[in-house]
């Protein structure tokens, strides 16, 4: 555990690395909590979910990872698979580890300070593509100090 | 929803008649308190009688007519309530002592005055 | 300057008249007094079968009514206190009047209307005395008159028109406020209120609600809320009916979470009250029932009985107040949780069942069944995975999913010995199997995409919940790390609209390479042929679909290792994305074994 990581600072780290791959896109890209796609869900998580670190049933109290998910917005038409593979590119040009599942639609980075991002392509089109961030272990006492995440991320 | 006469969760139609039914009794009696075959008032007319010319007679006479006046008034609002008691059964339950208890005003009461 | 009484009037007067009045108005005051006694007690004795707003305006207006009434009383009280103290005073005045008038007159002076003494002829009593004595002692008896007898007489006179005066005056006060007493309420226009035949005959006890969770569903949304609520009022447990929208089961088992948290509140404080008025029961040591009482001293055992039973009364308390932190709907997401379950009564635990959102107008509803040792205080744990995985369903492009933790059952408290009985499982079957049913029935629009996911014990539920002689309503069925869901095939189990052999298509299962649950078979306690959970789904022979998860914590030591059981809705795990794909309907996107 990281321990003296504070939620606080881990929520503005993910969201820090996101603007980062944010700032490689277009000009008219964003994150948003509300999606380009109609048919696809205005994601419910307002807060970055606080995931437990600890394994099993028995204990309810640790350290937790957060998590952090946008949607990918104002990519040009059609090129929902073209950024399904430059995103992944991006980070590999930063050094992070990356990897692309076989079905070719979950595709995750693993940052060496111990954040990571997953890039998921729901398979309906244009603005399927979701961005969700973790942030590694830290204490659960911080975890209330937080704040709802905006609901847009714009590109910086 | 319509009257708050209605507005009852929960009545037991057994235990609130009687409740009425004991309410409604306590105003009457009350009321006996007062008005015939009381000789209520009386009282003042023997003062009169042992204090002529002074006007402590007049005073009780007065006094006891406004307390005689209030005392009906407390008796008609203790009825009152235990009317509106069993109309509160009769809104809950479908039924009709209403009629059978003979309560004819149609009235209810708001709390305050 | 109030006038004196006169000689007549000293004389007139009968202070005794003024018992008369007292006893009349003592008598009133008696009346009243017992009556609206009566009154107040009766009414406010009628909470316990007279509930609701109108019980309660009653109860109000007649505490109004017989505060007004008391005012009547007060008054009259100090009248009767006014007309005795007057009457003493007044016959005290009169009789020294009427005594120093007699004195007087006894010697032959008179004794005019106003006091006024004249001394009589001094000629009379000395018939034989020269001018000159005559006149002196004309002297002597005209200042006698002055000075004895008249001082006194017109004082007497003076104080006795003084205490009429104060008698009159007192009454006047004490009655001061009758005249602005007004315990009459005002009059408003009534109309009885409607409550339909049916509803009235359950509430009275001559017919029941339907069995039938449609048939529930077709009443209960004809219902006014007034008749909800009298409904409610009669079954406090009300808000678990499968068949009740979810909106409204949330509101009253909210409702009544609150009032059973309270209540537990209460007894645990008096339990904590008298636990620190004895410091000798030494608790900590041994006493659990009441055969160590044997050993109290005998002025506590009155006390330690009731301590026993506010501990029992209190034995929900820490699942109580879990689950009501849990339902707030101050949650880490935007949207109110909705507590479709509240059920302290049932089973030894509190069964609760938390949505994170609403699903009768979710597209995908995905209910999740925990399993060994998970309980209502655990249950925070459990809603960042119902989180998780609507989260993951929404990326995989369900529209409005909505994840629901089932905790209608008992789930065995810890794995080892208690994991292997069946019977925690055949009791929580039917439930589940009931909730789908209601999903169903109560869901708009639409008929959404409905997923149950088991994990662990929670697998065994699941399984038997669609097996017995049991059809479940879902249109798939997912098992996260079974120890065996209590049926040996996909084949044995039985959903809704699936012809028999197709089972295998909606029916899901994983576990981690390094999950230790297929190895239930070597823990102590295994009876080979007793208690079997059935096949492991994860193996051919079962014939469901298996899909990926990865392989879990490793230790150098040990190749199974027991973290591992828990890891699988880990962000970013393979296994939380296959079930994502699961629940939105994506098998195609599934990775499998």
């Amino acid at each position: 555990m990281h321990e003296s990581l504070t939620a606080v600072d881990a929520q503005f780290k993910i969201r820090a690395y996101m603007s980062e791959v944010l700032a490689e896109l277009p000009a008219g890209a964003a994150l948003s909590k509300k999606p380009d796609n109609p048919d696809l869900a205005t994601t419910k998580h307002r807060r970055p979910l606080p995931n437990p670190c600890w394994e099993g049933n028995v204990q309810s109290s640790g350290p937790r990872y957060l998590s952090i998910g946008y949607w990918i917005t104002g990519l040009p038409a059609g090129s929902t698979a073209e950024y399904f593979e430059r995103i992944p590119a991006i980070w590999q040009n930063k050094g992070w580890a990356t990897e692309t599942n076989d079905v070719s639609d979950v595709a995750k980075a693993k940052i060496p300070d111990g954040f990571g991002l997953q890039l998921q392509d729901a398979g309906k089109g244009d603005g399927s593509l979701s961005l969700t961030g973790f942030s590694p272990c830290l204490p659960e006492s911080t975890i209330d100090a937080m704040e709802d995440d905006p609901f847009t991320i714009p590109h910086p | 929803m319509g009257s708050g006469l209605a507005d009852s969760l929960n009545i037991n139609a057994d235990d609130a008649l009687v409740l009425a039914q004991g309410m409604r009794g306590y105003a009457a009696d009350v009321a006996y308190g007062t008005v015939a075959p009381s000789t209520f008032g009386s009282a003042a007319n023997a003062v009169r009688f042992g204090f002529a010319d002074f006007r402590l007679a007049d005073v009780c006479a007065t006094k006891s007519s406004e307390t005689a006046s209030a005392n009906s008034a407390l008796s008609d609002a203790l009825q009152a309530i235990g009317d509106n008691t069993v109309k509160c059964v009769d809104a809950f339950h479908h039924t009709d002592h209403a009629t059978k208890l003979q309560i004819d005003n149609v009235t209810t009461w708001k709390t305050g005055s | 300057m109030t006038a004196p009484a006169t000689k007549n009037q000293a004389y007139a007067i009968q202070p005794g008249a003024l018992s008369a009045q007292v006893a009349e108005w003592r008598s009133l005051h008696d009346r009243i007094v017992a009556n609206l006694d009566l009154a107040q007690r009766d009414y406010a004795g009628s909470t316990s079968y007279w509930v609701g707003n109108a019980g309660d305006r009653a109860r109000e207006t007649t505490t109004t009514t017989v505060t007004e009434g008391r005012k009547i009383t007060t008054a009259l009280n100090s009248a009767v206190t006014a007309g005795t103290d007057g009457q003493t005073t007044i016959t005290t005045a009169k009789n020294t009047a009427t005594a120093a008038i007699d004195l007087a007159e006894k010697e032959k002076f008179t004794v005019a209307q106003d006091g006024t003494v004249t001394a009589p002829d001094a000629r009379l009593s000395l018939p034989d005395a020269n001018a000159e004595d005559i006149t002196a002692a004309q002297a002597a008896l005209d200042a006698t008159a002055k000075n004895v007898y008249e001082r006194p007489i017109k004082a007497a006179l003076l104080s006795l028109g003084q205490a009429i005066e104060d008698t009159t005056v007192a009454i006047e006060r004490a009655f001061e406020n009758v005249g602005a007493i007004k315990p009459v309420a005002q009059t408003i226009e009534v109309s009885l209120g409607e409550r339909s035949q049916q509803v009235q005959d359950i509430l009275d006890g001559k017919s029941k609600l339907p069995e039938d969770t449609q048939e529930f569903h077709d009443l209960w949304t004809t219902l006014s809320d007034e008749d909800k609520d009298a409904l409610w009022n009669q079954d406090r447990y009300l808000g678990n009916r499968d068949g009740m929208p979810a909106t409204d089961r949330d509101h009253y088992n909210r409702l009544t979470l609150d009032e059973q948290l309270t209540a537990a509140q209460t007894a645990r404080a008096e339990a904590d009250r008298l636990k620190a008025e004895h410091p000798e029961w030494n608790l900590s040591v041994a006493p659990t029932g009441m055969g160590d009482a044997q050993t109290l001293p005998e002025d506590s055992v009155a006390d330690y009985q009731t301590w026993l039973a506010k501990m029992e009364e209190s034995r929900h308390l820490d699942d109580l107040t879990t689950t009501a932190k849990v339902a707030d709907s101050a949650s880490p997401s935007g949207e109110p949780r909705m507590l479709l379950g509240m059920d302290d009564k049932s089973g030894q635990r509190v069964q609760a069942i938390v949505a994170d959102g609403n699903p009768d107008t979710a597209s995908h509803v995905t209910t999740y069944v925990p399993g060994t040792g998970s309980q209502p205080s655990k249950l925070e744990g459990d809603m960042v995975r119902v989180d998780q995985m609507t989260a993951q369903a929404e990326y995989a492009g369900a529209s409005k999913p909505v994840t629901v933790a089932w905790m209608g059952y008992d789930a065995p408290p810890a794995v080892v010995s208690d994991a292997t009985q069946r019977d925690y499982a055949q009791a929580g079957a039917p439930a589940l199997n009931a909730f789908q049913d209601g999903l169903r029935v109560t869901h708009e629009g639409e008929p959404s995409r409905n997923t149950v996911l088991g994990h662990s014990y929670g697998t065994t539920v699941v399984g038997l919940s669609a097996a017995e002689g049991r059809t479940l309503d879902a249109d798939t069925v997912v098992l996260v790390a079974s120890p065996g869901a209590g049926v040996d095939s996909a084949r044995d189990l039985s959903l809704t609209g699936v012809p028999d052999g197709q089972q295998y298509q909606h029916v899901f299962s994983t576990r981690a390479e390094n999950d230790p649950t297929p190895l239930y078979e070597n823990l102590p306690g295994w009876i080979p042929g007793v208690d079997r959970h059935g096949e492991d789904p994860t193996e051919i022979e079962f014939g469901g679909q298996v899909f990926t998860s990865d392989p879990g914590t490793r230790t150098p030591v040990v190749e199974y290792s027991g973290d591992s059981h828990s890891e699988y809705w880990e962000p970013g795990s393979t296994s939380l994305v296959n079930m994502g794909h699961i629940i939105a309907g994506n098998p195609g996107k599934v990775t499998y074994e």
